[in-house]
């Protein structure tokens, strides 16, 4: 009998693992389609932003300042801060990609969406890193949101507001399903509802794109000063599961 | 499609490319034990991040909405008893979705 590769399992597992978030992928890159195209995107040109920026918050800015006719600085210096979280990203997920080659990285750094992060994170939890898995999780996202562009500039009026049917709360119910695992200790506990509070906090008084990239820092400080026991447990496991294994 | 429109595009997706890749594969001689603890930390903030506004700032204002707070706790109960993302995920989802269509009064 034939048995599937590691190499396809993995794949397999990374569609499997993105389904609901590609279905949800697929709704919010519809509404940037329709959205875009209010703005005065032609339809080509809001397919094009999502096959070569590939930002959810990005796009979302982007086109509203183009359709507020913003100046090409205004629409680089937004993108930049909205980016600006993606940097603590791939530094936190980075031991796992030291077993890649520099091309592998290179192309896997495109399809780092928060998504993405959440997902391959867990994944990488108990399991070594590897490339099929991330890949096939990432062509599954960056599928999901091109063609729901795509659907929304072609079918936008018949798009129902996602607010109202609280599809807005996948993304939360993902990332909180996926935190779950984060939450081993007291002060990984407290340190995430401290991080929760700061970002509320934060997101009156600072831009998009801040609140989770000084959260992450503070989340950092605090592994950084406070280790403790489990931590040092969990770290050793993913020393072994990761740097160690480059 | 102008050329002007598609090189704002391609600026935007390098920009958003270079803080994708910048980071993302450091020498592992940088790694100190510290440092790695550190650095298991940072997923708590970033998830802290996107969930946290997601439930309490509507439009720029502090809401306190019970329908996805209970939802939230719904997920983590789902997560605690089961250890199953996609079965936390669908019922804290599938709650709120429900109330939305008003299939039941909350």
């Amino acid at each position: 009998m034939k048995t599937a590769s590691p190499s396809s399992a993995s794949w397999k597992e990374g569609l499997i693992d993105a389904l609901p978030i590609t279905a949800s992928y697929i709704v919010f890159g519809a509404i940037f389609g329709m959205l875009a195209g209010q703005a005065g995107l032609t339809s080509w040109e809001s397919i094009a932003m999502s096959v070569l920026v590939y930002s959810g918050a990005s796009q979302f800015a982007g086109s509203s300042l183009i359709a507020e006719q913003a100046s090409v600085w205004a629409i680089l210096l937004t993108t930049c801060l909205l980016n600006l979280r993606h940097f603590l990203m791939g530094l936190s997920i980075s031991p796992h990609y030291q077993r890649f080659s520099t091309a592998q990285v290179n192309g896997l750094a495109f399809f780092l969406t928060d998504e993405q992060y959440a997902l391959t994170l867990n994944r990488f939890r108990h399991r070594e890193s590897d490339v099929p898995y991330i890949l096939s999780v990432s062509v599954a996202l960056y599928a999901g949101w091109c063609g729901g562009t795509w659907i929304g500039t072609a079918a936008g009026a018949w798009i129902p507001d996602p607010a109202s049917l609280g599809l807005g709360f996948s993304f939360t119910a993902m990332f909180l399903a996926l935190a779950y695992y984060q939450l081993s200790s007291l002060i990984r506990i407290f340190a995430f509802l401290l991080c929760g509070a700061a970002s509320v906090g934060l997101s009156f008084v600072v831009p998009n794109g801040l609140p989770v990239l000084i959260a992450g820092c503070l989340a950092f400080a605090i592994g950084y000063f406070r280790p403790s026991q489990d931590d040092g447990e969990q770290t050793a496991a993913e020393e072994t599961r990761g740097v160690e294994s480059a | 499609m102008t050329t002007q429109t598609l090189f704002l595009f391609l600026m935007m997706g390098v920009l958003t490319y270079i803080s994708r890749r910048a980071f993302l594969r450091l020498p592992s001689k940088h790694f100190s034990a510290r440092l790695k603890n550190g650095l298991s930390f940072i997923p708590l903030g970033i998830f802290a991040s996107l969930i946290f506004p997601s439930l309490f700032v509507q439009s720029g204002s502090f809401v306190i909405q019970p329908m996805l707070l209970v939802a939230s706790l719904v997920c983590l109960g789902a997560m605690a008893l089961s250890k199953n993302v996609f079965l936390s995920f669908g019922v804290s989802l599938g709650l709120v979705v429900a109330v939305s269509l008003g299939l039941f009064s909350w």
